[in-house]
């Protein structure tokens, strides 16, 4: 899965925004914050990935329990999706 | 309550209807209440949402003593614009930090001004937010490519204005071919839109034919284009203003006055049509009787620019040399145009004096404020609306939709450095992005920044050869100005209704 073209991203301080900046093309409008964390995500789905890879790297990355770090996962997957945002 | 003008949709897209729950609010920093009839115009800064609201409305939701307050904070006539905004506010403040989202969402006025973000939580970082909103939409505008253009015909001019910042600049020409590498630019660039350019110099109009170069490539493929231009207007004639209008599509044109006949010829200190090679590629359009007399010559262009659908902003260019001629010339501007659609008139302080600090930058200001009043009275009164609502960029030397050209082909992010500061070539596909970030290197806030409303209408560049930090009395002056342009909105809308019933 990949984050779609049609959105894009910026650093901020305390993490990344995000927007869909082609409205013709995205249901959504708004501006998506997103933690340190939720920017890890989203920058490795705007490569190509699976679930499973990110979820590897967030455990090489994060000194967290595998649990939370898939139950974080699934919530910024599922927000995502809910815009719209990913395409597989 | 009623919308005057509605807030801009980006802002609300980006921001949505705020939901914000809290048990104290206050008024977003960003609003100015100004007293209008029985009540008051609100301006939200942030979103460009201007609303009236009678006093009526706020008094059913005050207690007694604090709509005595209210009424009693306005005296409108002695008082600048900031401090009775600050007493009304303290007011409305004193009654809002006492309120919870229940209280709130009850009220339908109260409703309204924080779903729309006139009202936030006590402890809310509206600073935040607008460096938010203003990064989203530049992300979302640079996905548009590049569909402003300023283009340099010549750094030549006609003028020789004492006060001008390119005195002593280096004569360059653009050549035919540097204008035909310009159209396969904008060719590779404007992403299918709508492209304005800007013409500028030097005087433009001394390479009208540059000029056609380029609208005539354009326009072979098939680009939708618009023109803007900053002149003397001097070299027009019916020829050029018949081309203005149907080749290069001019919509609107800046033309600088600077006092009566005689401050203005001097000021001018044009070249005589047989001085030099001054005029090598437009002397054909100026050699005619009335060139002996630039000043009439102006104003009959300016006559027949507007008679042609084009609008015109005159700016007043004033420092301590003219402050008395351009009294009077005001004057004679209300007679000459004050009835002649889509002239208007604005005051810019001469760059060099705006720069200075102390008593005579305080005469400056003052003489503009009265100066821009007496053109408004006079019906000639220029409103800039941007100045009401968020302000994603500085200028173009910030902006990812915008680049300028130079005479020899350099391309350039500001009028004022035509050779240093520069990010490329029109030969070369190499764009010097360090340069670019550069530009967009914001300057320190000043300490008046924090307490303005106008905060987000305002964006100043570090490198910006004629930004400064505000002082007071300009602060003042800003805000007077847009003062101006809300009452303007206003008095548009009430013609608007009347229109309305009378049909």
């Amino acid at each position: 899965m990949k984050i779609k073209k049609t959105f894009c991203t910026q650093k901020v301080a305390d993490g990344q925004i995000m927007v869909p900046v082609d409205n013709s093309e995205s249901s959504f409008k708004g501006i998506v914050r997103s933690n340190s964390t939720a920017a890890f995500v989203v920058d490795m789905l705007k490569e190509g990935t699976t679930k499973e890879e990110i979820l590897q790297k967030l455990t090489d990355t994060y000194d967290a329990p595998v649990e939370k770090l898939e139950s974080d996962l699934d919530k910024i997957l599922e927000k995502l999706k809910s815009i719209d945002a990913i395409e597989d | 309550m009623r919308v005057v003008v509605s807030p801009e949709q980006a802002v609300l897209d980006i921001a949505g209807l705020q939901k914000n729950k809290s048990n104290s609010y206050r008024l977003l920093k960003w609003t100015v209440f100004i007293p209008y009839e029985d009540g008051f115009a609100v301006n939200n800064y942030m979103s460009g949402e201007l609303l009236y609201i009678g006093i009526d409305e706020f008094n059913r939701c005050l207690s007694k003593d604090a709509a005595v307050l209210l009424r009693a904070s306005e005296n409108p006539e002695n008082d600048t614009v900031i401090r009775i905004d600050g007493r009304i506010k303290a007011v409305l403040n004193g009654f809002l930090k006492n309120l919870g989202w229940e209280d709130i969402s009850k009220d339908e006025l109260l409703s309204h001004l924080l779903k729309h973000w006139f009202i936030v939580p006590a402890d809310f970082d509206e600073k935040n937010l607008v460096e938010e909103l203003r990064l989203a939409c530049k992300l979302i505008n640079k996905k548009r490519g590049i569909t402003s253009y300023k283009i340099l015909t010549t750094t030549r001019c006609n003028a020789r204005c004492f006060y001008c910042y390119e005195h002593g600049i280096k004569y360059r020409d653009m050549t035919e071919e540097t204008a035909g590498k310009i159209v396969d630019y904008i060719k590779t660039h404007h992403n299918g839109r709508h492209v304005t350019l800007s013409w500028f110099g030097g005087e433009p109009l001394m390479r009208p034919d540059i000029i056609d170069i380029i609208c005539e490539g354009l326009a072979d493929g098939n680009i939708e284009y618009s023109s803007v231009m900053i002149s003397n207007g001097y070299i027009f004639n019916d020829e050029l203003i018949k081309r203005a209008k149907d080749k290069w599509n001019l919509k609107n044109i800046q033309i600088t006055l600077d006092g009566t006949r005689d401050v203005y010829n001097k000021t001018k200190n044009y070249y005589n049509e047989n001085d030099a090679d001054i005029y090598n590629y437009a002397g054909k359009y100026v050699n005619e009787e009335i060139s002996a007399h630039p000043y009439d010559r102006v104003i009959r262009n300016i006559h027949m620019l507007s008679d042609n659908n084009i609008s015109v902003n005159i700016r007043l260019n004033v420092g301590a040399y003219n402050y008395d001629d351009m009294d009077k010339f005001a004057d004679i501007l209300g007679h000459e145009f004050s009835d002649v659609n889509r002239v208007t008139a604005y005051v810019g302080g001469l760059f060099e004096e705006m720069d200075r600090e102390g008593d005579s930058k305080k005469d400056l200001v003052n003489n503009i404020i009265k100066l821009s009043d007496k053109l408004n009275n006079l019906g000639l009164g220029s409103y800039l609306k941007s100045g009401l609502k968020l302000r994603i960029t500085g200028c173009m030397a910030d902006n990812d939709n915008h680049v300028g050209f130079g005479p020899d082909g350099l391309i350039i992010k500001c009028e004022h450095f035509l050779d240093d500061k520069t990010i490329g070539h029109i030969d070369s596909d190499y764009t010097d992005m360090k340069v670019v970030e550069e530009w967009k290197e914001r300057e320190e806030e000043g300490a008046e920044c924090d307490s303005c409303p106008a905060y987000p209408a305002c964006y100043k560049l570090k490198n910006c050869p004629i930004s400064h930090s505000c002082s007071v009395s300009e602060r003042d002056e800003i805000i007077a100005q847009n003062k101006r342009t809300i009452l303007h909105e206003l008095s548009v809308e009430k013609e608007r209704k009347e229109t309305k019933a009378t049909q």
